[in-house]
């Protein structure tokens, strides 16, 4: 990567850090404080607020991850800065 | 900024290596069940199940010996993405990490789920805030990875 390209890149990169985390983090603080009210709905015979701490939590950080290692994909070929050739 | 080029090679050995071990803990596995209904002592069982593991992870560690760091931490980049993560997943739980969750779910029930809620969002931040620096550091070390970005 050229030198001039550097501070773009990781102007970049930030961005696209927060803008992967912040949602994410938004919703694991709201969601437990909504979870008892959600509760009283049933999905699958399990409680909606439980169900959805345990496995809408973990594919949503699947989903954040796998999004967040795309885009960071483009952005290191956008400035030259893949690994692969 | 130390971007150089590197293919990523996968290793074609990996499934054959992976197979042998597996089949080796298998093996042993079934080997002290046998014991076990031959009536051998308990003392003795818990010894094999203990060492035996032991005994594997050693040999590997014989068989493939490094100095290199990048070697020893990502197994020089030979291993696909999806073994690493499952890996450094199984790292990062540890066995604390499953016998502390599993008490605190028998000791306080289902609110004991934000032990989990946490560990999701630390991996999820760690993988987010450290990934990107990953390319940019040779060697491996945290405190490496800690430092500003080159």
């Amino acid at each position: 990567m050229e030198r001039k390209e550097r501070k773009p890149y990781w102007r970049h990169t930030k961005w696209q850090m927060i803008a992967s985390v912040v949602p994410f983090l938004v919703l694991i603080i709201v969601l437990p404080l909504y979870a008892d009210s959600l509760n009283s709905s049933r999905f699958l015979g399990f409680p909606l607020g439980y169900f959805l701490s345990l496995h809408g939590v973990f594919v949503l950080a699947v989903f954040t991850v796998a999004s967040f290692v795309n885009r960071q994909d483009a952005i290191d070929h956008w400035h030259g800065a893949h690994e692969d050739g | 900024m130390p971007t150089t080029s590197r293919a990523r090679v996968v290793n074609p050995r990996l499934g054959t290596y992976f197979g042998i071990f597996v089949s080796l803990l298998v093996g042993l596995t079934l080997l002290l069940l046998i014991f076990e209904e031959l009536g051998t002592s308990d003392a003795l069982l818990r010894w094999g199940m203990l060492l035996g593991p032991l005994v594997l992870y050693m040999a590997i560690a014989l068989c493939a010996p490094t100095q290199d760091s990048l070697e020893f931490f990502a197994a020089g980049r030979r291993v696909p993405a999806g073994y690493t993560g499952l890996a450094i997943g199984v790292a990062a739980l540890g066995a604390t990490g499953i016998v502390a969750l599993t008490g605190v779910f028998f000791l306080i029930g289902f609110d004991g789920l934000f032990f989990s809620i946490g560990g999701i969002a630390g991996f999820v931040i760690m993988a987010v805030m450290i990934a990107p620096l990953l390319p940019q550091v040779r060697n491996l070390h945290r405190a490496e990875l800690s430092g500003p970005p080159l």
